[in-house]
């Protein structure tokens, strides 16, 4: 078979050059759509990698487990204390929850949207340093969908690019083809913020006027602004700021709080009906 | 056989580095599994084996990722075939030979396929943390291969002893 094939290898060398080219320049931008043949593939990939992931994180939770089972007993004490004190601001927090209500119909303020959530697991990250995206084992099939955006508690993650059946891909906000809108915290300024190019890690946020000003320490949650990100969320820390052609603009480094190394599980924002 | 045994070893390969390989990274440098696997294949079985292994690695990892799909395909299987031609001439028993090899063809695939991304529209920034990831990778591959080598060997030939025996009892 391999001998029949070899007789006929340039042309077949030469058919499989030009398909390829094809197919590369087909599948250079992002799609929101996969093909069949990509949504079967991942699928039939993900309970291998569901698999992997689990087993890997729960040798991994072994071992943190017993380096830290000598600090257990003063963390727990300390933990006792902290639930006290939060039970006593949740309490608080209700009743100003209450006041607020009924303050906001006094004045007929219309309600913030509450966004539907989604729990997702990572299952998988991009395969290389090349791409920065993770795969969610949610799909289409649980009602996932292109530019939806994930979230953690900490923080914004990305947006969903493409799903399969029961699988998402995220594309990772500090990847540099990813871009949101932000906000200074302080001074309510808008930015907008990008993935940095060459693989740092970090984020970087560009003025969207002349007289927006940025310091170091200042944190940038999202503008609600664009249709993806709800209002608010935080996004990470300015850690530098530096001027760009002769003074008139600058760049502000904006270190992430979501630590992307070690994402497990993420929220998956989901339309409002 | 052989080969359904190739695919095997590439789809855990595959499912390793992108479900685990985050617990593996040592400084921030994570290893390229499937193509480690590809161009130990080439390197032991030659360059004809080594193409179809490390296309079939690539376009696996292609349809994953969903961008650029046949990029790695194909230049996967140049490095494979790279690799699987110089090996005729390398003394393979050497562990620092190995090294050089696996970490030299790791350097060589990233750089094709970062041009070849960049060819079609992509902007690369050829700044110090892009060259500390490429690098980073290729010495990790390296480093990885000659642990890998020998139990890779013994898998092969057993590959190959499951082929002829299929092939002679039909």
């Amino acid at each position: 078979m391999l001998e029949r094939l070899l007789r006929w290898k340039f042309m077949i060398i030469i058919v499989l050059v030009v398909v390829l080219v094809g197919t590369i320049h087909y599948t250079s931008f992002t799609r929101p759509k996969i093909s069949f043949l990509e949504g079967a593939w991942r699928d039939f990939l993900a309970p291998l990698q569901t698999i992997v992931s689990r087993t890997q994180r729960y040798f991994q939770t072994k071992v943190a487990g017993l380096r830290e089972l000598r600090h257990l007993k003063v963390e727990n004490q300390a933990l006792q204390a902290e639930v006290v004190a939060l039970k006593r601001e949740v309490l608080a927090l209700r009743n100003y929850q209450r006041e607020n209500a009924w303050l906001r119909e006094a004045l007929d303020f219309k309600s913030e949207l509450e966004h539907q959530i989604l729990v997702a697991e990572v299952i998988a990250r991009s395969p290389s340093k090349w791409e920065n995206t993770i795969t969610l084992n949610r799909g289409l099939h649980h009602g996932v969908n292109t530019g939806m955006a994930v979230i953690t508690n900490a923080g914004i993650v990305g947006t969903v690019i493409n799903s399969s059946q029961f699988t998402s891909t995220v594309l990772l906000a500090i990847d540099a083809q990813s871009a949101t809108g932000g906000l200074v915290q302080t001074s309510g300024d808008l930015v907008l913020i990008q993935g940095m190019e060459g693989h740092s890690g970090d984020l970087l946020a560009t003025p969207l006027s002349r007289d927006t000003s940025v310091e170091v320490g200042d944190v940038i949650v999202t503008s609600g602004l664009s249709r993806i990100y709800p209002k608010n969320l935080p996004i990470g820390q300015v850690v530098s700021v530096e001027s760009r052609q002769y003074d008139l603009s600058f760049a502000a480094v904006v270190r992430p709080f979501v630590d992307f190394t070690r994402l497990e599980y993420v929220l998956i924002v989901l339309p409002n009906e | 056989m052989k080969y359904l045994g190739y695919a095997l070893v590439l789809i855990l390969g595959l499912a390793f580095q992108t479900a685990a390989t985050p617990s593996l990274f040592v400084l921030g440098f994570r290893p390229e599994l499937v193509l480690l696997l590809a161009l130990l294949f080439a390197l032991i079985q030659g360059p004809l084996e080594g193409a179809i292994v490390g296309f079939g690695g690539g376009l696996m990892l292609d349809l994953l990722v969903g961008r650029f799909i046949g990029l790695r395909a194909l230049t996967f299987m140049l490095s494979s075939i790279g690799i699987g031609l110089v090996a005729k001439r390398l003394y393979q028993e050497n562990f620092l030979v190995r090294f050089l090899a696996i970490s030299g063809w790791s350097l060589v695939a990233q750089l094709l396929y970062l041009l070849g991304t960049a060819a079609f529209g992509r902007i690369i920034v050829w700044t110090y943390p892009t060259w500390r990831a490429i690098l980073g990778t290729s010495i990790f591959n390296g480093l990885l291969s000659v642990v890998l080598f020998r139990p890779f060997l013994a898998l092969n030939k057993r590959l190959i002893y499951w082929d002829e025996l299929l092939k002679r009892t039909g």
